[in-house]
């Protein structure tokens, strides 16, 4: 059997694709190992819900095969990757996170796990998650079926939500990849505070078929990859128009960087106290780093105001219309208590308290977000911010425990949800030996441009290819 | 039973164990009440279940009051559309 290095398990995608195509190792060898590695490692971070294996090697001999007759299916094919518990795998539970999902088994795959499948993607595990996703307003990082999701660069602190298992499994090298979900930060936090490359595609990019739902006007799916480049080629194969998800904008993306606009061409807007004082003091000196590396790329940056809305109501309020009634039968019925955390089943159970005109005003007050930010948008080409104000909380600590005072607003997380834009957490250094991570958010439809300034600041950096320290 | 790590290895017999109590169960029942008393009066109040969705109700209704703020022209329709 060939040797599989510690390198490989923390290759990109066009790397680990060379070495296969090359018969470094065949696919099996590769999907074993990498399979051994996630069950030995990953119960460390609690970011396991189930090993794949048996359907994974069934995968990889027939990725072999075709690789003996030259079939080629493009970059992903035999790469090994693993899937937040809210997508649904034919005849295997799919918990959600959550202990009254603990049996549910679904009769089908969903769609991006089709789409993966097709290409020759191996699929080797669904990663844990916060929950039913954190509707219902978690305070603890508890607050999982498999339990807190812990950090791989400290074990003390929180890998962040809701998509917990797979910023943990991408950062220790359990996957090369994983598809996560964002109602509102569930991929650009635990992308943050695990320091890997996460993408939010726009909202109706991605196909939600087979994924849980929490709120249908907010939710969507996206790569957490080692590299933007990697977040671009994973979305290529998971983008495109569904008639089976109301929410589907009937667009597909093509990765084309050849076509890529010069940095000169590009004018980015940001807050000039994101990158003064703004953020937690820990985090300031990786984040004004960062911002010399984008300035030094030539793009023309603006100082921009964000549009002022009460971002955190208008999600809350909107999370709680829609998950209020797609987990109604869960309230009423008290299996809801089952949860884990107190203070999200109490969230839960007021959602049906909700009056409907709060909920419709709140979708109202959402059209005039997505105006203001198409405004925003008639002056820069994208924003550029923290990612968060700092790095990751304790894991044992409440979530909503006073951290470092800061000086900037946020509301760029639940801003681009609201108006459903296309944002990427890209790592940008380290506060206290934890990951910090700056963020980029554009137009709808241009990931490609996100992507084009994602490639360019890690052509300057390395941090994205820093390791945490995970013992074999 | 759990040993802690740091201090000498467990040697209690289940014999030893509660067979030389030199105190009585009245003395045992004050005891116990005044210390149960005293936890009682020390411990923060923890919200029970239902003062929990209470807080959750005037979360919500403070967001909806947050969102009522926002000058709404009458004209400006819910941001989701019905497709026929």
């Amino acid at each position: 059997m060939a040797e599989i290095s510690a390198d490989i398990y923390f290759s990109t995608i066009a790397e680990l694709g060379a070495k296969l195509r090359a018969k470094e190792f065949s696919c099996l060898e590769l999907t074993r190992a990498f399979c051994d590695r996630m069950e030995r490692i990953a119960p460390r971070y609690n970011a396991l819900a189930l090993s794949l294996r048996e359907q994974a090697i069934r995968q990889a001999r027939d990725v072999d095969d075709d690789l003996k007759i030259g079939r080629t299916r493009g970059p992903l094919q035999g790469i090994p990757y693993g899937v937040k518990d809210l997508l649904a795998v034919k005849k295997l539970p799919t918990t959600w996170g959550a202990k009254p999902y603990a049996a549910q088994v679904f009769d089908y795959d969903a769609r991006v796990i089709e789409q993966l499948n097709k290409i020759g993607a191996i699929l080797i595990g669904k990663l844990a998650m916060v929950e039913l996703a954190g509707g219902g307003d978690y305070r603890t990082a508890a607050a999982s079926l498999q339990g807190p999701g812990l950090n791989p660069w400290d074990r003390t602190r929180w890998s962040g939500g809701s998509s917990s298992g797979p910023g943990a499994a991408v950062a220790a090298g359990l996957v090369t990849f994983a598809i996560g979900s964002e109602t509102s930060g569930s991929i650009l936090t635990p992308s943050a505070f695990c320091g890997v490359t996460g993408l939010r595609p726009t909202y109706g990019l991605v196909s939600r078929r087979g994924a849980m739902a929490l709120s249908w006007t907010l939710d969507k799916l996206g790569p957490m990859c080692r590299s933007a480049e990697d977040c671009a080629l994973v979305l290529h194969e998971i983008a495109g128009g569904d008639l089976q998800d109301p929410g589907s904008a009937g667009r597909g993306f093509n990765y084309s960087p050849q076509y890529a606009r010069k940095p000169a061409d590009i004018t980015i807007g940001y807050m000039p106290v994101d990158f003064q004082d703004g953020a937690e003091p820990s985090a300031q000196p990786a984040l004004r780093a960062a911002f010399e590396v984008i300035k030094s790329l030539g793009v023309n940056l603006k100082e921009i105001q964000l549009p002022e809305f009460p971002y955190g109501a208008l999600v809350g309020t909107i999370i709680a219309g829609e998950a209020g009634s797609i987990f109604e039968d869960l309230i009423r019925s008290g299996k809801v208590d089952q949860l884990a955390d107190p203070h999200q089943i109490a969230g839960l159970k007021a959602m049906l308290d909700l009056p409907a005109i709060d909920y419709v005003r709140a979708m109202r007050v959402r059209s005039l977000v997505k105006a203001a930010f198409r405004d925003l948008f008639l002056n820069c080409d994208m924003v550029l911010a923290p990612a968060r104000l700092g790095p990751a909380p304790k894991a044992a600590e409440p979530l909503d425990a006073p951290g470092p005072p800061t000086k900037s607003r946020g509301g760029l997380i639940p801003g681009g949800n609201l108006a459903g834009l296309p944002a990427l957490s890209l790592p940008c250094g380290f506060a206290d030996g934890l990951p910090v991570a700056i963020s980029l958010l554009g137009r709808p439809f241009y990931e490609n441009q996100l992507i084009g300034i994602g490639n360019l600041f890690q052509k300057q950096t390395d941090w994205h290819r820093r390791r945490p320290p995970v013992e074999a | 039973m759990a040993c802690d790590i740091a201090a000498p290895p467990c040697t209690v017999r289940s014999a030893t164990y509660n067979g030389r109590m030199d105190i009585s169960r009245r003395k045992l029942a004050v005891v116990l009440t005044g210390a149960a008393a005293t936890a009682s009066a020390q411990a923060p109040p923890t919200p029970g279940p239902d003062a929990e969705i209470d807080a959750a109700r005037l979360r919500q209704r403070a967001s909806a009051q947050a969102i009522a703020r926002v000058p709404l022209p009458m004209s400006t329709e819910p941001a989701v559309y019905f497709k026929a």
